[in-house]
């Protein structure tokens, strides 16, 4: 990353990074993370957030070091937004599993889109809907702080790295690691269909630690194996559909890039 | 003459808005609020998944009320499923829904409105005049952030499985309620402030709506659904709350048997008064608020109001929660066909979901009736009302748009919910 304004020897007054957040069609969860006691008094102290549209008028126009974007891309409009943005600022983090991997809408794009269309909007033709898709699809993403909703921890190390000039990196094994560091009760041998295996973590396991199989909101891990773990889910009595569907309420996307990618490395059985 | 405001990305409400206003010889004679959200088909979204698959996606529909999408969607698919709730779940909930109320209104109350009132443009040049205020406003959103953290095991999008128990210590408990104790201070704080803020005047007849509990507690996540103009039966809801769809927004327009009405923290304050009427250091504020319920503005002391009271019922609820021991966990769900409905309160009104279950256990229908598009009628035409006044008065177009712009806020939308800020654009001949 970049390293700017942090130079420890200098005595000149150092200027803060300029932070912009920011969100496309999304829930405005991520938005918050930014609000709570423990994250919103260190950003604070640590960088200058100069545009904020939820709680702040849009006032600023320079340039910024560094623009979060919460949300997935929804109709033309997001497009515009973050064209904008990504001329305006040097780097563009997505946060959270929508800006990330696509999130929850995305499950559109595995739906007939016409029922779709018509089920919520019955007779209606101006809608302009693009398919949902994560804002990589359509700008230059920096970095992905992935999750729904974001880990303020995560938030927080990737802002002290910013203004330290450190290279941030990314947690890089599956959920199960987390998982068994915590010492929880293994969802899958209890017979639930939990995307641990395949799933990035970073999260420190927190769906299985409350009881709750995880749904790959940090998408799929390095090398997930995705054919072994559809294999080890019909063994438990689950079929091929019931597993592509709880892959698909986060990053379905991504998880069908991976698969496609080892059907043609791998002969089929 | 004949000129158009085009106010588009509404600042500091959740989620993004624009406002057309078209305005002929000095009346206003369109006013057009449209969410700047794309579409994001929630209610097809979960058509086929399977039941205990549906709160993790609903949750998603809003960061800020996802612990009210979730208890609705929970509560409709147990009446669906024929599922009584036990009494330590029923609490869980209404601690959730407490919560993320606390958070909604001190996000909202500090954030969002203040600064409107103080002459700031927002929270963050405030606090360097005010940075007690900016601190409050920082506690009790965690507050809130906690009460859900406890009961819900994050602070947004919490977890609430059909069957599944929570597991809280004492000592938990114990620090939680403590932390609830100094938020009192700080509630009552707040209650003073926004009484004393100078409103804009602005009065207008309304219909309110919102849940009542017989039994005589503050309803949040059970009750009737009761209303002026009459009450009603939460089965045939749908024949009675219509959503119209505009031309212009993707957002939909609800209105009871064709009339606009109102929900949120202003109907829940006027239509439980008695309750409230009972706490004493409410007294002084209730008065205020009783001869300024026609005011759209006055809702934001309502939220301080209903804050303070929220809280008080939150360290209840949590002795309570103490003296309920662990739940025995009840095994699989029978899974069978059914529909349900279920009404809850969240932080901007009242909120319906309403689910139909096939044999295989799949969402077959799916229909979410989410406040702030039960509250767009009215916020519409209240900018009408008001802009007519402020045109009257000779105001300036800067002037205008500000005003607007707070009244909006006033209402807390949530476009989130609903389906972004006002740039301003004036168009004239």
């Amino acid at each position: 990353m970049r390293r700017k304004a942090i130079n420890m020897g200098n005595e000149k007054k150092k200027e803060k990074l300029k932070i912009g957040v920011y969100g496309v069609s999304g829930c405005a969860g991520c938005l918050l993370t930014f609000l709570y006691e423990d994250t919103f008094k260190e950003i604070s102290k640590l960088v200058d957030i100069v545009s904020f549209p939820l709680i702040k008028e849009d006032k600023y126009k320079g340039r910024f070091d560094c623009v979060f974007v919460e949300g997935t891309v929804c109709f033309d409009e997001d497009i515009v937004v973050l064209d904008e943005l990504r001329k305006r600022t040097d780097i563009i983090v997505a946060l959270g599993a929508c800006s990330c991997l696509g999130g929850v809408p995305s499950i559109k794009n595995f739906l007939n889109q016409e029922k779709t269309m018509r089920f919520v909007y019955p007779k209606y033709n101006h809608l302009k809907a693009e398919d949902p898709t994560p804002i990589d699809r359509h700008i230059k993403v920096d970095y992905y702080l992935p999750q729904c909703p974001p880990s303020k921890e995560e938030l927080l190390e990737f802002i002290k790295c910013l203004v330290l000039g450190k290279k941030f990196h990314p947690y890089m094994n599956p959920v199960c690691f987390e998982c068994r560091k915590r010492l929880n009760p293994c969802l899958l041998e209890e017979g639930k269909m939990c995307l641990g295996p395949i799933t990035n973590g970073g999260c420190n396991a927190i769906c299985p630690t409350n009881n709750v199989s995880c749904y790959g909101c940090r998408g799929p891990c390095r090398e997930a194996n995705i054919k072994a773990f559809i294999d080890l889910m019909k063994q438990k009595g689950y079929n091929e559909k019931q597993v592509h569907d709880k892959m698909r309420t986060f990053a379905g996307l991504q998880f069908q890039e991976e698969e496609e990618k080892q059907k043609s490395i791998w002969l089929e059985d | 003459m004949a000129k158009e405001i085009n106010m588009n990305h509404i600042c500091k409400i959740e989620g993004h808005a624009h406002l057309t206003l078209k305005i002929e010889n000095s009346k206003v004679v369109k006013a057009e609020l449209k969410a700047a959200e794309g579409a994001r088909f929630f209610e097809a979204l979960v058509l086929n998944k399977k039941v205990k698959d549906v709160q993790e996606v609903v949750s998603r529909i809003c960061g800020i009320c996802s612990c009210a999408h979730s208890v609705a969607a929970v509560q409709a698919l147990e009446k669906a499923l024929d599922i009584k709730p036990e009494g330590k779940q029923i609490l869980i909930r209404e601690l959730l829904t407490i919560g993320e109320r606390i958070r909604s209104h001190s996000t909202h109350l500090y954030f969002l409105a203040l600064p409107d009132y103080l002459g700031y443009d927002s929270a963050l040049t405030m606090n360097a005049k005010y940075p007690k205020e900016v601190n409050d406003a920082i506690y009790l959103i965690s507050t809130g952030n906690k009460v859900v953290e406890v009961a819900g095991g994050r602070e947004i999008h919490p977890f609430l499985d059909i069957k599944e128990d929570f597991k809280l210590s004492k000592q938990e408990i114990d620090d939680l309620i403590e932390r609830l104790k100094e938020s009192l201070k700080i509630s009552e704080k707040t209650m003073g402030l926004f009484s004393e803020l100078k409103y804009p005047e602005l009065r207008r007849e309304v219909d309110y709506l919102c849940l009542k509990e017989e039994n005589g507690k503050y309803a949040n996540i059970s009750g009737k659904v009761v209303s002026n103009s009459g009450n009603l039966n939460l089965r045939d809801y749908k024949h009675h709350l219509k959503e119209n769809i505009k031309e212009y927004a993707t957002s939909k327009f609800v209105l009871k048997d064709d009339k606009p009405y109102l929900t949120g923290a202003i109907a829940r304050v006027k239509n439980n008064l008695e309750i409230l009427k009972k706490e004493h250091d409410l007294r002084k504020y209730l008065n205020k608020l009783l001869v300024n319920f026609e005011n759209p503005f006055y809702n934001n002391l309502a939220q301080a109001i209903e804050m303070h009271y929220e809280i008080k019922k939150c360290i209840e609820l949590l002795n309570e929660l103490k003296k309920i021991g662990e739940i025995t966990p009840k095994g699989e769900v029978k899974i069978k066909s059914g529909e349900g409905v279920s009404a809850v309160e969240a932080p901007r009104g009242t909120l319906f979901h309403e689910y139909k279950i096939n044999e295989k256990g799949e969402i077959s229908y799916c229909n979410i009736i989410t406040p702030t598009a039960q509250n767009l009628n009215m916020m519409e035409q209240d900018i009408i009302k008001y802009v007519d006044i402020l045109l009257k008065k000779e105001t300036t177009k800067e002037k205008i748009v500000s005003e607007v712009e707070k009244l909006i806020r006033a209402y807390d939308p949530c476009f989130s919910c609903s389906t972004h800020f006002l740039k301003v654009k004036w168009i004239e001949d």
